[in-house]
């Protein structure tokens, strides 16, 4: 079920009227009940992945507790034991998740480099299952290290991994954080539901008003970019804005949903564009899956013991600072390369996500001579004019790593770089129809995008001072507050665009 | 201890380590130091840091990371 | 006390949601054609229903059908009536008076694309009286659709603000009451008794704007399964339904050959698969017709009125006379 389609939002106001008037102990059973019945709406045939994952994750977990808990006084073998039963549930789990995602593309390279003809049957991607697969997969490895308990009930467990909102497009997750909200009794409050439908309808204004109709321009110019040289630069500010506006637009639609139940997901966005470095900036942008990068490649493969004897050779070899500092970039650079493969089968996809980790990585190992750099021109870091140079430096390098992630190919992005430094003629914009409406309405589009900017922009602003903006506008006298629930509800006819055959959110496709 | 802080001066200086106790959640200390800390810590306290290890309550202050490494050198 | 004065200012306030939402409907939403071919559906008995795509609405003249059939017949085509809404106007249809055929328009690429949710995707849909297919018809297609086709009918045509005054005017006035089709008819078109469109021959540049050519990869399953849904209801309901291409321009014809051949072969494979008679005017002798661009509006095969007229008449003689397909 598409989040826009009317019946998505029948079936929300179902799942929650019903949520609180059934007796509180069988409320996450409904939650799970809705959970299925959501699954089964992208086909019932999908339900196998999903139960392939709980069941293989939930019996993995309850063995290693099993062992755990022997007496053994050989600490080392229960060790071993765990751990290879954990690498079991990560191999079916990833390599399901492989096999469906990544197998055609290695097929089509295989074919490319050895000049043979495979071929693999293409699968429809189940839905959700990067997401659900990461989430389940951080449980296991919590359960491994002792982080958490396995969860002994199967259908609660069934729950945690299939809760409907945050199966298409996250946030993922923690076990520790998200389980026992979804296992306790909530009451209704009237407060909670009037902010979460707050936070759900402002993140439909951000993904209908900014993200479909900056939308339009993004597609036409990068799906013909030769047509449009003039407007590369154009074309990656406005996929900026049409990327944060519909990924975090779906976020606050998925954290307003959870919240009408009493739920409170982990964020996923940070005023990302704020950012003053690529760390920074990853630490603000789809913040969960950077948590759980993290936590479960980063910090692991650093601290692994071949990571720790290369460690010890890069120190002999290039000194205590390069040498403590390579393994973490190493480390760095491999998790990004995840990243990068997370978003999708395809070398620019590789390339994004090398180029951040490259970055990353540099920035790591030249830490102590910035420092002294700065010291020595006298670099004020807490200036604003210092604040502003580091957002404006992280967003043209975020802006140059869109150009591989939206761009058709490696070629198509060098392409449009390329252009972007070489031509610059915004009137081309005014050629570009604004869908059905023509090209009579592209100057309309253009300030709709402007203006939903700017207010996004002044919200973000005040967010980033700390103001939480909902509460200010609940604070004020109810003509205004209505005015303001009135204009974002027909902001979205009105300003809108009519969805295309290719609708829907953006992340929905992993 | 003393060793503790002159490994943490030198990884990343200008934080007050004698008072501070929310080095984690307020930013100073991030992954990247971190990671060098506990690199630091095991070449030259000998202490084997485990990714379990790495949550903030080990991390958030100069008393809590040498508590850990009390702990892990058992 | 808090909570029934919370309970009242939702109320209050939906209640405002409402009323604007109606006045917005009844200011931006036109009054379109459909809600005349509709009322012959519901007010007329029919013996023969042509249902596709504005291929067929501009290219099929029932008055000249009958003229040769001696039946009666309403021509139900519209651009962007996809399958699911040809399946659900036949259900109308026999809710009112049962057909004795149904002809189906069949628009190849209406088979390989999604339908867009613009202007044209709620517009029947708008104008069936409440019944149990128009509950069934809103479970299956408004229910999916975008929530602001379905909550905001009318704002699909937010642009045309400049019309609202004439809306106003018409809605109230006597034209809408009496379904007076004069409002259609302007220099390039004008719509005729039983839902033909006749197209005038004016001096207008002929595009392949909306040209939607073939490709069987892109078959959409939707399409298929709705077909098929109808191919059942009506052996089940004993109407007899035949399947039809209206034929392109020779030069449009010429220019993608390919796509037009594989659609020929797919369908006249599928059709005698399912039994249903298929008649391909791209592929069938058609006497004395000019399939050159001149008889058309553009070049994907909207005939001028004449062109159309003519064309029904070799269709009726066809379906009478039921000369030999294969």
């Amino acid at each position: 079920m598409s989040f826009v389609a009317t019946e998505f939002l029948l079936f929300v106001a179902i799942a929650a009227a019903g949520y609180y008037l059934i007796p509180k102990r069988f409320q996450w059973m409904w939650l799970l009940l809705f959970s299925y019945i959501y699954y089964s709406s992208s086909g019932i045939k999908l339900l196998f992945f999903l139960l392939f994952t709980t069941l293989t994750t939930y019996g993995a977990a309850i063995w290693i507790e099993q062992v755990n808990q022997q007496q053994s006084d050989d600490k080392k073998k229960i060790g071993k034991k765990k751990r290879n039963i954990t690498i079991i549930g990560l191999l079916l789990n990833f390599g399901m998740l492989a096999l469906l995602k990544y197998v055609n593309f290695g097929i089509v390279n295989i074919n490319h480099i050895l000049h043979t003809d495979f071929t693999f049957p293409d699968f429809l991607l189940p839905l959700g299952i990067s997401f659900y697969t990461f989430q389940s997969m951080g449980y296991l490895l919590d359960v491994n290290w002792g982080k958490c308990k396995a969860e002994h009930n199967p259908f609660r467990f069934a729950l945690f991994v299939s809760f409907f909102p945050q199966l298409l497009q996250g946030p993922i997750g923690r076990f520790d954080r998200l389980a026992h909200q979804l296992y306790t009794e909530h009451s209704f409050d009237w407060e909670r539901t009037e902010r979460a439908l707050q936070l759900i309808l402002w993140g439909f204004f951000k993904k209908m008003v900014l993200a479909d109709n900056a939308g339009i321009f993004v597609d036409r110019i990068f799906g013909n970019y030769q047509t449009y040289p003039g407007l590369s630069i154009f074309a990656v500010l406005l996929y900026s804005a049409q990327l944060y506006g519909d990924f975090s637009g779906g976020m606050d639609v998925v954290m307003g949903i959870a919240d009408l139940f009493g739920i409170t997901m982990d964020d996923n966005f940070r005023r990302p564009y704020f950012a003053r470095s690529i760390t920074d900036f990853w630490h603000r942008w789809h913040i969960t899956l950077g948590t759980w990068m993290k936590d479960y490649i980063f910090y692991p493969l650093s601290l692994s013991r071949p990571m720790n004897r290369f460690g010890k050779f890069a120190r002999k070899r290039f000194g205590k600072n390069i040498g403590r500092t390579l393994p973490i970039c190493i480390a760095n650079i491999v998790v990004f390369l995840v990243v990068g493969i997370w978003h999708g089968a395809a070398w620019k996809f590789i390339v994004y996500g090398l180029y951040n980790g490259l970055i990353i990585a540099f920035s790591g190992l030249m830490a102590q001579n910035y420092r002294k750099w700065k010291q020595a021109l006298h670099v004020n870091e807490k200036a604003n004019s210092w604040m502003v140079f580091q957002i404006l430096r992280t967003f043209l390098l975020v802006n140059i790593s869109w150009f591989f992630d939206r761009a058709n190919s490696i070629s198509d992005a060098w392409g449009m770089m390329k252009n972007a430094l070489t031509h610059f003629n915004p009137t081309e914009l005014f050629a570009i129809p604004m869908g059905e409406s023509g090209i009579g309405f592209t100057p309309v589009g253009l300030g709709i995008i402007i203006f939903a900017s700017v207010i996004l922009f002044i919200v973000s602003v005040l967010q980033e001072r700390g103001i939480c903006v909902r509460s200010a506008i609940a604070a004020k006298p109810i003509v205004i507050r209505w005015a303001v629930y009135l204009f974002l509800i027909f902001a979205l006819p009105v300003l809108g665009q009519p969805p295309s055959a290719t609708g829907g959110f953006i992340y929905a496709q992993f | 201890m003393e060793k503790l802080l002159e490994i943490l001066e030198d990884i990343q200086p200008d934080a007050d380590y004698a008072t501070c106790t929310t080095l984690i959640d307020d930013g100073i200390l991030d992954s990247f130091a971190i990671l060098s800390i506990v690199g630091e810590l095991e070449e030259q306290l000998g202490v084997e840091v485990s990714p379990a290890d790495i949550i903030p309550a080990n991390f958030n202050s100069a008393q809590a990371l040498w508590d850990m490494v009390q702990r892990l050198q058992g | 006390m808090r909570n029934s004065k919370k309970a009242i200012l939702v109320v209050l306030f939906l209640v405002i949601c409402l009323a604007g939402n109606s006045i917005l409907t009844f200011c931006f939403y036109p009054y379109n054609y459909a809600r005349i071919d509709m009322h012959n559906i519901e007010t007329k008995a029919y013996d023969d229903i042509f249902l596709g795509s504005s291929h067929g609405k501009c290219g099929i003249n029932p008055l000249v059908f009958d003229s040769i059939t001696g039946q009666k017949s309403t021509n139900l085509c519209m651009g962007g009536e996809y399958m699911q809404d040809v399946f659900f106007l036949a259900k109308e249809a026999v809710r009112n008076h049962k057909p004795q055929r149904i002809i189906y328009e069949l628009d190849p690429g209406y088979w390989v694309t999604k339908p867009s949710q613009g202007m044209e995707y709620t517009s029947f849909y708008q104008e069936f009286p409440k019944s149990l297919v128009k509950v069934q018809y809103f479970a299956e297609k408004i229910m999916k659709a975008d929530f602001r086709s379905t909550l905001f009918p009318w704002y699909v045509y937010r642009q045309f603000f400049f019309k609202v005054l004439d809306n106003v005017k018409t809605k109230t006035g006597p034209v809408y009451k009496t379904y007076d089709p004069a409002p259609f008819s302007n220099d390039a078109q004008s719509y005729k008794p039983e839902g033909f469109i006749y197209r005038n021959k004016i001096d207008a540049p002929k595009t392949e704007e909306n040209l939607m050519l073939w490709n069987k990869a892109q078959l959409q399953q939707d399409t298929v399964d709705y077909f098929e849904r109808l191919v059942n209801f009506c052996d089940q309901k004993q109407i007899e339904l035949v399947v039809i291409t209206t034929p392109v321009p020779t030069e449009t014809y010429q220019k993608y050959q390919r796509a037009y051949d594989n659609a020929h072969d797919y369908f006249t494979e599928y059709m005698k698969s399912l039994k249903v008679p298929y008649y391909d005017f791209n592929h069938l002798p058609l006497d004395g017709f000019d399939k050159s661009l001149n008889a058309y509006a553009d070049c994907e095969g909207h005939m001028y009125g004449p062109t159309a007229e003519l064309f029904t008449q070799l269709l009726a003689e066809y379906l009478v006379n039921k000369r030999t397909l294969f």
